[in-house]
């Protein structure tokens, strides 16, 4: 009843119910450390595996599919488009997700049931993911183990550095996605993508407009990408590199004449958690085997 | 009472109805025939006050038309149009108790349906009151439409009934049944009564005023043995006169 | 079934007051028990006694409170909307397999909404909460309100021009809404494709009460038009002699069926075959007479959204399935048998 007349009070006065909106969301607590999380955000998932907490989480979204193990999760569904009674089901003390976990009213029914609710920013840079595995590291009480996961990280980080310092030349890289049906998405300025291979030592042909944007073909064979990078999911949709090669515009890049194309997992490539360095390595030394 | 006082009426540049003129009184019969496309049922439609001619007048009991509200118009006139596809499953008293709806003053759903349960008897299909309308011959939703009509006008006086061919899907003997009903609600209630025909012989019969139409325009008016002559017939459907058969 | 119906029609049949307050009873019966089933099962399930006397842990009770309780609520809102407006909308095109999306409401809402998740980049507060629902409502009325100006152009208000402009906005709106998938990216597109499914998993108290004040005054109103609504059936010119202001009436229906339509695509996104199927179940049972239509669609749509909704939540729990792919589902094999059926009824 309390809840009905709460309820009214809110319709009444919708400014009420500006200031609690689920934007602010209760920070991370050292004095008690979760027990039963649910992960949002492959990522983030990734880093609580890393840390070797593991066997605090008892559910995790569709897109925390690494490592392998975090696949037999109990599964809330796409990190866009939770359930609140799904989560709940599980009976987790804390929630932790990305800041793209929603739809927003499924937040604030999970904010009104006070379980603790812990957002983190998607990280798009190293910094980013450092910020993160320290936070989780203090969630979850064990700021020792974050550490020395930082040390490995910023260690792979300065081999990265180390090797991209040594090259000269920035080959030029087309991301590549496909999503169904319709012309394939390319990655301009200020996207993960972007910013994977600034990261490798290459170079985005597309500097024009940001955001993911419809290829035509004839923009693609005037970009003349070296090398196309797209993911797993895609080249697979795609029907294989023989199908993607003959894809109008693409087949005229210097990419396809020398059919270079590197599919790497979306999650690895643009998922901006502890293993970032690693892919950027990986990335670097693909791009620069002729 | 029904004054219609020289109706033209035109679609577009095309004339539908050019002056035609012409009075239902009460206690009368008055049949309207003519080719097809003579105008008729666009008379018809001026008449009950749908369309609104483009000049002249109609007229009922002494009050423009246009004046009277529906609900009002519907307590003075009722028509009964050719032909009404219904999608729905209704039965054959829901589709008479209609006739009740939208009269002004709230009746009790009881009183309609007791309305049209006399209704349907008067009209000879008490006995399928309960079927649903599209299981009917077409004879028999026309009745049924009737008698949604009477029950329109149920307990009224000299109200005015407006029938476009009402007898196209009735065997002979429910045709005359429907002009004797037609018949006693002019000699007991006063009704005016306008019918569309095509069979001569039946209008002869029946009615006691007879409109010709030919090409929207009035051919010949007055009393019905008067103007159905096998001359004006032949003239009328230009087809020569040892043809018609009166 | 049948049997039991036509026996309530032959008992009742010159008491039809009687006969209309027992079916509705019954239906009313049924949504309670739908609810109180619903209240119960779930990822989480809960014990009917316990509720009942109170003794639920305070996480369950937050649980019950603030995500069951307003779920159900809105579906039962929701599949009342919906199946008073199919409902009114098949009565107004006089047509058994009419439905709201021929008023142009979804398409104007999907349009909007596709506008909002392509265009608008990520918005957050009160607009991130509440911004996809209100663009939703504001799309579909602004698109139901373009076909009826289109309706009226010849003068009167001509249900074929209607229908007619429905279909071309709809077309418009549809191609709208496709470019913008086509601009989209892969998340907005997952967004879109998400709430095009339908789903009632956002229920907040405030946007369920918000819904209620717009459907229930709706539901009235179509059912005093109830009357005149079976009166139309027999054609406007029909209508006009016996009486009835057709203008005014078709106006009244539209409005409200939008209204109701455009509340439930806010707060749901787009859930199919509820105001099409619903509607039709109950004039095979008990009749077309829209006196018990309207209300016996009300409570039909309601309990059977309700129980749409217990399933989509949990047969896959922990996550959940959109309940507008359940309804159609299960509406689309329906919607088939009831066409062969019809066809096999006609000579």
């Amino acid at each position: 009843m309390r809840t009905l007349l709460a309820a009214f009070l809110l319709v009444l006065c919708p400014v009420l119910s500006v200031a609690d909106t689920p934007g602010q969301i209760n920070s991370p607590d050292r004095a008690n450390s979760p027990n039963r999380i649910v992960s949002v955000g492959g990522a983030l998932t990734e880093i609580i595996y890393a840390l070797g907490e593991q066997g605090r989480l008892v559910g995790s979204d569709t897109t925390s599919y690494f490592p392998p193990e975090a696949e037999a999760l109990p599964k809330v569904g796409y990190q866009r488009a939770l359930s609140a009674e799904g989560i709940l089901s599980l009976r987790p003390d804390t929630i932790l997700m990305n800041d793209e976990a929603g739809p927003p009213p499924v937040l604030k029914q999970l904010a009104a049931s006070k379980v603790r609710l812990v957002s983190l920013p998607s990280a798009t840079d190293l910094d980013g993911i450092r910020r993160n595995i320290r936070a989780v590291g203090a969630l979850l009480d064990v700021p020792g183990t974050a550490d020395a996961l930082l040390q490995t990280f910023d260690k792979t980080v300065a081999d990265l550095t180390a090797v991209t310092a040594r090259q000269s030349d920035r080959p030029r890289v087309l991301y590549m996605m496909n999503h169904g049906s319709g012309s394939p998405m390319v990655a301009g300025r200020d996207t993960s993508a972007d910013s994977i291979i600034t990261l490798a030592g290459g170079q985005n042909v597309v500097d024009g407009y940001t955001g993911y944007k419809p290829l035509t073909p004839e923009a693609a064979a005037a970009h003349a990408p070296d090398v196309i990078l797209v993911s797993t999911r895609t080249l697979e949709q795609a029907g294989g590199m023989e199908s993607l090669l003959r894809i109008p515009g693409l087949n005229l890049t210097p990419a396809a004449r020398n059919r270079r194309i590197i599919p790497m997992d979306d999650l690895l490539l643009l998922g901006f958690g502890p293993r970032t360095p690693a892919a950027a390595l990986d990335l670097n030394k693909r791009l620069h085997s002729q | 009472m029904i004054d219609a006082l020289s109706l033209s009426h035109a679609v577009g540049s095309k004339t539908i109805l050019d002056q035609v003129s012409l009075q239902a009184r009460p206690g009368e019969i008055l049949s309207i025939l003519g080719p097809n496309g003579a105008g008729k049922s666009t008379l018809l439609k001026c008449l009950a006050g749908y369309i609104r001619p483009t000049r002249g007048q109609v007229r009922l009991d002494g009050r423009p038309i246009q004046d009277i509200d529906l609900s009002e118009l519907a307590r003075r006139r009722a028509v009964l149009t050719q032909q009404i596809a219904l999608n729905f499953p209704f039965t054959a008293l829901e589709i008479a108790a209609m006739g009740r709806t939208a009269l002004a003053g709230n009746e009790p759903p009881s009183n309609a349906l007791a309305i049209a349960r006399e209704a349907l008897s008067l009209t000879e299909v008490s006995h399928l009151a309960d079927r649903p309308i599209s299981s009917l011959s077409g004879g028999e939703q026309q009745r049924v439409h009737m008698a949604r009509v009477l029950a329109q006008l149920w307990g009224q006086e000299s109200a005015c009934l407006l029938l476009d061919e009402p007898t196209s899907a009735l065997d002979l003997k429910h045709q005359f049944r429907l002009f004797d009903l037609c018949r006693s609600l002019c000699d007991k209630r006063g009704f005016a009564v306008v019918v569309i025909l095509h069979d001569l012989a039946l209008a002869r019969r029946v009615s006691d005023q007879t409109l010709l139409l030919r090409g929207g325009q009035a051919f010949a008016c007055g009393s019905s043995a008067s103007v159905i002559t096998p001359q004006a017939i032949s003239d009328l459907y230009e087809i020569h006169s040892s043809q018609v058969m009166i | 079934m049948t049997t039991l119906t036509r026996r309530l029609t032959v008992t009742f049949q010159d008491k039809p007051e009687q006969r209309l307050r027992i079916i509705l009873g019954g239906l009313g019966c049924l949504l309670f028990m739908a609810g109180a089933l619903s209240v119960t099962v779930g990822a989480l399930s809960l014990d009917l006694a316990q509720i009942l006397s109170g003794s639920l842990t305070e996480f369950d009770q937050s649980v019950l409170f603030s995500i069951r309780l307003p779920r159900i609520l809105l579906a039962a809102t929701v599949g009342a909307a919906l199946g008073i407006s199919g409902a009114a909308m098949q009565g107004l095109f006089r047509n058994p397999l009419a439905d709201p999306a021929l008023i142009g409401i979804t398409g104007g809402a999907a349009l909007a909404v596709a506008c909002v998740i392509v265009l608008a980049g990520t918005v957050s507060g009160y607009l991130g909460l509440y911004g996809l629902g209100i663009a939703a409502f504001v799309g579909g009325i602004a698109s139901s309100m373009v076909i009826m100006r289109i309706a009226r152009f010849s003068g009167t208000f001509s249900v074929t021009h209607m229908l007619l402009a429905g279909i071309a906005i709809n077309a418009v709106t549809f191609a709208g809404t496709g470019f913008l998938t086509f601009l989209s990216d892969d998340q907005q597109l997952r967004a879109l494709s998400f709430w095009t499914m339908g789903s009632l998993g956002g229920a907040l108290w405030e946007p369920v009460l918000v819904c209620l004040t717009i459907v229930i005054p709706c539901l009235f109103v179509l059912i005093r038009k109830s009357r005149d609504l079976n009166l139309l059936l027999l054609g406007e010119e029909n209508a006009t002699y016996a009486g009835l202001d057709t203008h005014r009436l078709k106006r009244a229906i539209v409005i409200t069926a939008s209204l109701c339509v455009g509340a439930a695509v806010a707060v749901s996104g787009i859930i199919g075959f509820i105001g099409l199927v619903v509607p039709h179940l109950i004039r095979l049972l008990f009749g077309s007479d829209h006196k018990l239509l309207i209300p016996a669609s009300a409570l039909f749509g309601a309990s059977l959204l309700v129980l749409a909704d217990t399933v989509a939540r949990t047969v896959v729990a922990p996550t959940e399935m959109p309940v507008g792919i359940l309804t159609s589902l299960v509406g689309g094999p329906f919607f088939l048998w009831l066409l062969v059926k019809q066809s096999r009824l006609k000579p």
